[in-house]
């Protein structure tokens, strides 16, 4: 039609101005002058936090949606970077009044994207919490600005730094080696998110997927020949995680502050990390084809022992065999991560090498990624509690995870792509296990199980005990997709026998929580990681 | 001058029933009258075909005597009205089919070149407020696009039927609709010291607030300043024929008009000479919360 023409016209002029004049802080890193216009009903645009607010640095990735009667009726704006903002939702909703038609908003047919993204940018450095869309977040930042100001740091950091170009498939790959961890941290987060409440119960959490993601990323380093860099990663991981866990046992590397709540959790997380972790492998052991299903199985458990640190073991227990699997789960997690990270493009690859160091991060930034999903809500209350915490940890994730940055994108693409994920898996299994949580935390809790050893690796306590919960949960939504061909991979690397070696360690005897705090190297410097490893006594690794 | 081609009738008892709660006046009968108007808004094309007069007293056969009264005198001066859809827009849209209709049955050369002229100094004077240009030159060209067509003699030339079947055309009439609204707000800012004190009485913010508000946004209604502003900016006099239950203390009933003669100095010859003398060709029945076209015997 004419009206269609004309919306083509405009929307070329409008291209034009955003990729020559664009807003300040403002990109359209898919576009091109070239760009065939007249397909693009959506725009992805990018949006710098802006200097000297708490999203600093932090690249998010918007989606614009141009609808039939544009210029008469908004574009459709929303935010696909997880942010921790009082007038930004969940699910990336803006409440800004140009974004709604009269008498409701004030979009007028003079307006249009440029001063659209414009708007945004301004939201960004100075939030309306009087017209909050956030309840939570408006009644931090009107009155605790300190804690806002954390969580949005906190949040900018996980989800939006690193790869800004999430899209690009090539940084999809990398994330996804890199992400394993990250991915692992998403559904632990889940899992914290749940169990956010009990903290003790996210600690534990977190100690399973620390040594899941050990585990996990021990295993995907093997696997991930293929990928060096990821398989740098874990091999750093490792050696740091075994260093730390040597000159740090029972230690726990998270900030000072958190280490005391943490170590408590960590011990009893870990404990029931290892309990998950032997019931995963039981699973496993039940249904090896049905790997996904299992994981969701597990995950639920997971969540529950979260919740409830005593039937939180058992279910870790139920992890753990699982992850027993994992070696397998691993690399379909890892093929899930890829296509995590993808849709955490924004998570970067920075993110997720930092990932596996943010793994104890994870759980916030986890919570603060899933806000999409319904847990999120609950993360992020309990991660409220544990900001501090998490930040310390979070910090020191980042660094040790070298740039995982698809943990929330993992977390996206576990549900809608898990599919495609598996041919990523097979080149990346390994690595990718991080960057999808659930597939990569199971995979890791399955690595753990036979790798118990390689909880060493663990850079974050929490991040493991957040793989192993997250892996649980999203291993369970993304493995049953995954899981057939992560089985069967999983299978061909052996995953089996140390799959039956966790089925026949019921119950995880030792559990090592390895807090591998390259950012709390900053203190110490580089990339000295802080591992705490608890070793607890397994019959996993007497089985093993 | 009129095409009868429009006066088809069957819209005429169609719509007709839709505003027999005219009958009574009021701020309550004007909120209710909005309401059913925005409901029945769907079902009146954007500019509906003509009616007589007589089809408007129809709507007050039990209402107030005043209107019955005023609606008579009406009678005796015009021959017949066109509806257009209250849907907030319905003065801009009144004016766009009326002037589009006036040119095409007067072709008239030197009027289209005046306000083509016209039309550039609105985007000057837009260019000059900030507006970016795209924002703005689609709803240009349209209009432009239109005023080329009425004219005949060319291949683009449309007819009567084609004016009214492209009014009723949503990405057409729409388009020149933000089209005046665009000169509209135009005009008001860059003459906001002017206009500054009857926007205050409108609304509680600025100038440039009331544009953002009232102004630029479809579907907001117009109100004197709207017609000032854009009678002002493209030079076009406008006379507004007030229907209401006002009546006059001599006892006579009237029925008042305003005429909104352009205060630029650029007359053009067509309509130069005094503002007394100055006859606008476009009339608008104003019925409290709604404009219509009415056609002069």
């Amino acid at each position: 039609m004419a009206q269609a023409a004309r919306l083509n016209l405009r929307m070329q002029k409008e291209l034009k101005l955003l990729l020559n004049d664009p807003p300040p802080g403002a990109s359209l890193p898919l576009l091109s002058v070239d760009s065939d216009i007249s397909s693009l009903s959506t725009i992805h645009a990018q949006i710098e936090g802006p200097e000297e607010s708490v999203y600093a640095k932090g690249i998010f990735d918007i989606k614009i949606q141009i609808p039939e009667r544009y210029p008469f009726q908004p574009p459709s704006v929303t935010f696909a970077t997880p942010i921790y903002h009082p007038n930004i939702d969940n699910g990336g909703r803006i409440c800004l009044d140009i974004l709604n038609l009269p008498p409701k908003g004030a979009w007028q047919p003079s307006l249009n994207i440029s001063t659209v993204l414009t708007s945004i940018g301004l939201l960004l450095t100075e939030p309306n919490p009087d017209d909050g869309l956030m309840c939570e977040a408006s009644r931090e930042y009107k009155y605790n600005r300190q804690a806002f100001d954390q969580k949005a740091r906190l949040m900018t950091e996980k989800y939006a730094k690193g790869g800004a170009g999430g899209n690009g498939s090539s940084t999809q790959d990398v994330q996804t080696n890199l992400n394993p961890s990250m991915t692992e941290f998403r559904e632990s987060e889940k899992s914290r998110l749940e169990v956010s409440e009990s903290i003790s119960s996210q600690k534990k959490p977190w100690g399973i997927s620390q040594k899941l993601s050990l585990e996990s990323s021990s295993s995907s380093q093997n696997k991930d020949g293929d990928r060096e860099v990821s398989e740098v990663h874990n091999d750093l991981f490792l050696s740091d995680q075994m260093e730390a866990i040597g000159k740090r046992k029972g230690v726990n590397i998270i900030p000072d502050e958190c280490n005391l709540s943490r170590d408590k959790l960590h011990g009893s997380r870990q404990k029931l990390s290892l309990e998950s972790s032997c019931q995963i492998q039981k699973r496993d052991g039940h249904d090896k084809e049905n790997l996904v299903s299992n994981h969701s199985a597990f995950r639920d458990p997971q969540s529950a022992s979260v919740a409830s640190s005593g039937s939180s073991v058992l279910q870790s227990n139920k992890c753990s065999q699982q992850m027993l699997h994992p070696p397998q789960t691993s690399e379909l997690v890892a093929g899930g991560a890829n296509m995590s990270t993808k849709q955490s493009c924004q998570f970067g690859e920075k993110q997720s090498l930092k990932s596996l160091s943010s793994a104890s991060h994870g759980p916030m930034t986890l919570s603060n990624q899933q806000p999409h999903k319904d847990f999120i809500d609950n993360d992020r209350m309990g991660n409220c509690s544990t900001v501090a915490e998490c930040r310390k940890i979070s910090s020191v994730g980042k660094r040790l995870s070298l740039g995982y940055k698809g943990s929330t994108q993992v977390k996206k693409t576990e549900n809608k792509e898990n599919v495609a994920p598996v041919s990523q898996v097979d080149k990346i299994p390994l690595s990718t296990p991080q960057s999808y949580s659930t597939k990569r935390g199971i995979e890791r809790i399955l690595s753990l199980g036979p790798l118990t050893q390689l909880q060493g690796s663990n850079d974050n306590n929490s991040q493991l005990f957040v793989h192993a919960e997250n892996l649980s949960t999203a291993s369970s939504m993304t493995l049953t997709k995954e899981k057939q061909s992560n089985q069967e991979q999983a299978a061909k690397v052996g995953g089996k026998s140390e799959v039956q070696r966790v089925e026949d360690l019921p119950i995880p005897e030792a559990v090592i929580v390895l807090d591998s705090e390259d950012s709390e190297d900053e203190k110490d410097g580089g990339l000295r990681s802080k591992l705490l490893a608890r070793k607890r006594m397994g019959k996993w690794r007497v089985k093993a | 001058m009129q095409n009868q081609e429009g006066c088809d009738g069957g819209g005429g008892g169609a719509t007709s029933c839709e505003f027999e709660d005219w009958g009574s006046f009021g701020d309550e009968a004007i909120i209710q009258q909005k309401s059913e108007i925005s409901d029945e808004a769907q079902k009146i094309p954007f500019v509906a075909d003509k009616e007589p007069i007589s089809a408007l007293a129809a709507e007050y056969q039990s209402g107030s005597p005043i209107l019955l009264e005023k609606i008579k005198i009406l009678g005796e001066q015009y021959a017949a009205i066109r509806r257009t859809r209250g849907d907030g827009n319905c003065f801009f849209r009144s004016f766009m089919f009326s002037y589009l209709e006036h040119i095409l049955n007067s072709q008239d050369q030197a009027e289209v070149d005046r306000i083509k002229a016209k039309v550039e100094e609105c985007r000057k004077t837009l260019q000059s407020l900030g507006y970016t240009d795209f924002t703005f030159e689609d709803f240009f060209a349209l209009f432009l696009e239109q005023l080329d067509s009425v004219l005949q003699g060319s291949e683009s030339s449309i007819s009567h039927d084609e004016l009214i079947i492209r009014s009723r055309d949503q990405s057409i009439s729409d388009y020149v609709v933000m089209f005046f609204r665009f000169v509209t707000t135009g005009e008001i800012r860059k003459r906001s010291e002017f206009f500054e004190p009857f926007v205050m009485g409108l609304s509680n913010g600025t100038v440039e607030q009331f544009c953002k508000s009232a102004v630029e946004p479809m579907g907001e209604e117009s109100d004197h300043v709207h017609i000032t502003a854009l009678s002002d900016a493209l030079g076009v006099p406008i006379r507004v024929v007030y229907l209401d239950r006002s009546s006059c203390d001599t006892g006579g009933v009237s029925v008042n008009h305003h005429d909104f003669i352009p205060t630029t100095s650029d007359l053009p010859n067509s309509i130069s000479g005094s503002t007394q003398s100055i006859q606008p060709y476009i009339t608008l029945l104003y019925r409290p919360g709604h404009y219509d076209i009415l056609y002069p015997k």
